[in-house]
């Protein structure tokens, strides 16, 4: 996919998973890294190499468990798996340096996909281990060029590790469950409740 | 200009770590935003930010039963907004987009196209700026930039504010001299800006002045009433907007209005709009009947006006630091209670004002004085 597409396509994931996760009515608040002003909140540095990454879609989740929470998504539009994994243990790297760089607005890491992936890996893909695997992988970007993996695996805190993979979230959607959302009529009924105390 | 200040607010929001608290300060940078263009509007904050579906603010009108949802966009991009317009433009809302949006980006025609289809207002703070600072100028645009919020439609942009505001003080100038052409043509820009409501109101305030001016009702240009008289939730809105001082629109405005018509009218009073509006059109407004109650030194909220026209117990008043004067049209309408004290004459009263400040009316006569109960409490 020439890169134009690929810009395209993941913008369009991005949209389209921020209008599903509104839709589950826990998600308040929401916003992309297209945004102008937005992007500087999902964005954080590599430690050694400076560079910038950033996650495509952050906000607040709402009720229950998960209120007023932090949460940022990393959303892949592919229709294949080519590649995923890679990028994924990326992510996590990623989510790790995040939560070390500011743990208070990382509540929730979340990986959201329309295509499995690792499916042989499927039950570790939210594990510490699998965080490790990630880190060590990018220790050039986070230690410097020339980094051993045993300069990577000291450098590593388990107990941050152990935080950051339960952050984690692996979402799959598709293209009816995007539709198997509460209705409009229903969602009407909460929001009027919400926003004017009172049923429409 | 006041849209840099927002622009350097959002900047400033948006530089804290945690962007829970950035919200916070960018709806309420988007309130005053708002409450500058139309200060009648009352605002409901909510929990939501930037949501597909959930309004970030509920705007409602005193004495007004229209509610309009606003939704905050962060993403100025014309094709993502022509997207929240499909999906919310059933419920007629408020896009606020936090930057301005770019008339030159691909997607802005079919999305001017659809918001104005669907009666939703897609704006930003410069946008609302560029109507605004018409004021300055033409202090009658302000009818235009409180009406937008509540009826404006399509995307009101730097651009397109600016329009508006232009055609509506030219419309008004036209409708001074009755001149059928320019007025045509505001009417032309408030039918394709505001919905039916909003445009008819608009509408009314020009046919209103093109009346006041000697223009014949059936001749106005625009979208015609048949009375040519302003209806009372008119004057509300009139007396709500901020501090209008502009003597030729109050009289041409008010020059039907009867002192029956003012008494049960309900509007507010503590405008000093209110006071222009009377003060405007003394020379028409009769009164036959006038009780005076006098009482202690009283604080009123007439801005520090030594008297300060009201209205209360369902009739006209002056009110000043130790009396109120009641006024009627007939003594049937009289509804304060006189005093058991005795008054004073009509000799005594006019013998008293012509030792006082006070200057009346040449057509008041002896005898229609000599008919006034006056009395103290």
């Amino acid at each position: 996919m020439p890169g134009e597409a690929l810009h395209d396509a993941g913008r369009e994931g991005a949209i389209r998973a921020k209008r599903w996760l509104d839709s589950t009515t826990r998600v308040s608040q929401s916003w992309l890294n297209t945004d102008p002003g937005a992007a500087k909140k999902l964005t954080f540095n590599w430690p050694s190499s400076g560079t910038e990454f950033s996650f495509d879609l952050g906000g607040v989740l709402k009720g229950g468990e998960f209120a007023n929470s932090m949460f940022m998504a990393e959303v892949k539009n592919y229709n294949t798996p080519s590649g995923l994994g890679p990028m994924y243990r990326e992510y996590l790297a990623k989510c790790y340096i995040a939560a070390k760089l500011n743990n208070a607005i990382t509540d929730h890491f979340m990986w959201i996909t329309w295509h499995p992936f690792l499916v042989d890996s499927w039950t570790q893909l939210c594990t510490p281990d699998l965080i490790r695997k990630g880190i060590t992988e990018q220790r050039n970007r986070i230690l410097g060029d020339g980094s051993s993996e045993e300069d990577a695996k000291a450098w590593i805190d388990d107990d941050l590790c152990g935080g950051v993979a339960d952050k984690l979230w692996v979402l799959v959607l598709s293209q009816k469950q995007e539709k198997l959302v509460i209705t409009d009529e229903d969602r009407a009924i909460i929001l009027y409740h919400e926003t004017r105390g009172g049923r429409p | 200009m006041r849209a840099e200040t927002f622009r350097a607010r959002l900047e400033y929001a948006r530089s804290g770590q945690d962007a829970r608290d950035n919200v916070a300060q960018i709806k309420r940078a988007v309130v005053e935003e708002i409450r500058f263009a139309d200060p009648r509007v009352s605002v409901t904050f909510t929990d939501y930010f930037n949501h597909t579906f959930a309004p970030d603010l509920v705007l409602t009108w005193s004495g007004d039963n229209r509610v309009r949802d606003l939704f905050i966009r962060t993403d100025p991009d014309p094709r993502r907004l022509y997207d929240d317009v499909d999906l919310l433009g059933d419920k007629h809302p408020v896009l606020f987009s936090l930057g301005d949006v770019d008339s030159q980006v691909t997607g802005y025609g079919r999305l001017s196209n659809v918001a104005a289809q669907s009666n939703t207002l897609v704006t930003s703070a410069f946008g609302l700026d560029a109507v605004s600072q018409e004021r300055v100028g033409h202090p009658v645009v302000q009818l235009a930039s409180a009406a937008l919020l509540q009826g404006g439609r399509g995307v009101v942009d730097e651009d397109e504010g600016t329009s508006i505001a232009d055609a509506f003080s030219h419309g008004y100038e036209a409708a001074l001299r009755a001149d059928p052409e320019s007025t045509a043509r505001a009417a032309e820009v408030i039918d394709r800006s505001f919905d039916r409501k909003s445009s008819e109101r608009l509408g009314q305030f020009l046919q209103a002045v093109w009346v006041g001016s000697g223009g014949s009702p059936t001749s106005f240009p625009g979208r015609s009433d048949v009375t040519s008289d302003l209806p009372d939730d008119a004057f509300r809105f009139l007396l709500e907007l901020a501090d209008f001082d502009d003597p030729t629109f109050w009289r041409r405005v008010g020059r039907n209005l009867t002192v029956e018509r003012l008494a049960r009218m309900d509007v507010v009073t503590s405008s000093p709009n209110f006071q222009y509006l009377i003060q405007g059109n003394l020379d028409v407004l009769r009164a036959r009947v006038c009780r005076i109650l006098s009482h202690d030194n009283m604080l009123f909220s007439a801005q520090n006006h030594r008297f300060a026209w009201t209205r209360d117990r369902g009739m006209l008043a002056l009110a000043g630091e130790r009396f109120t004067a009641y006024v009627a049209e007939r003594s049937d309408d009289v509804k304060v209670k006189a005093p058991r004290e005795q008054g004073i004459t009509g000799d005594e009263l006019m013998r008293r004002a012509d030792s006082s400040a006070v200057t009346w009316n040449r057509s008041t006569s002896r005898e229609t004085v000599g008919n006034w109960h006056l009395s103290r409490s």
